[in-house]
């Protein structure tokens, strides 16, 4: 199938769209759009988009993607590709041979896709857990005492502010 | 074409070649659900950190 490009500006602004609204709290100056976003297609943008920036959220979780295999669609699509072994005997026909290797073929494109998947939100996981981590460090370490410079220059604005009110008053 | 337009080694090539991607595949299926392991893994734990 051709591969669909669409005007790098609508790509722009579909891109910019779509990170708004999975990541309301991150601004869009953040990410470096004029670098990624090339004369690609779509999805590859937005892949080189996700795996630069893996900490923020690419994907609706509203829609996951098609390719992405939980334990039970893994354990039918052995099972179907394990059958096959059973039935690549010599009795077999070109034919029915043939059938069975473009559908291998099929399901090698879709897990090479699902690995790419399967290995972004890996990268992301990993980047969230990290700052996680950090942002509780953060919050646990002991908030540094202040020091007699702290308090004699707190004085002194005290001072220093009584005495306008006063010269106010 | 048919079947009878193929002579044995011709079948007997595709019969390995697909017996060869079957172990790709097969493969390929092993290592997805290494991933999805690792994935469930890191999730669980930021569901506990978070």
């Amino acid at each position: 199938m051709a591969k669909r490009y669409l005007p790098r500006n609508l790509q722009l602004s579909m891109l910019m769209k779509l990170f708004d609204k999975l990541n309301p709290e991150v601004g869009l100056d953040l990410i470096d759009w004029e670098s990624y976003v090339t004369e690609k297609t779509y999805s590859e943008n937005l892949e080189d988009l996700a795996k630069a920036y893996p900490f923020y959220n690419w994907e609706s979780p509203l829609t996951p993607p098609p390719t992405t295999y939980d334990e039970y669609a893994l354990d039918a699509l052995r099972e179907e590709v394990e059958t096959f072994g059973g039935v690549i005997v010599p009795e077999y026909h070109y034919s029915r041979l043939k059938s069975v290797q473009e559908r291998l073929q099929k399901l090698k494109k879709e897990l090479k896709h699902a690995k790419t998947r399967s290995e972004m939100s890996e990268a992301r996981l990993t980047a969230q857990i990290k700052e996680s981590k950090k942002e509780i460090e953060r919050l646990r370490a002991p908030k540094p005492r202040p020091t007699y410079g702290d308090a004699v220059g707190s004085l002194e604005t005290y001072l220093k502010n009584v005495k306008k009110i006063r010269g106010v008053y | 074409m048919s079947d009878e337009d193929k002579s044995p080694e011709e079948v007997e090539a595709l019969r390995t070649r697909v017996l060869e991607e079957q172990r790709e595949v097969l493969e390929m299926i092993k290592e997805e659900e290494e991933r999805l392991k690792r994935r469930k893994a890191l999730e669980k734990e930021l569901k506990r950190l978070v």
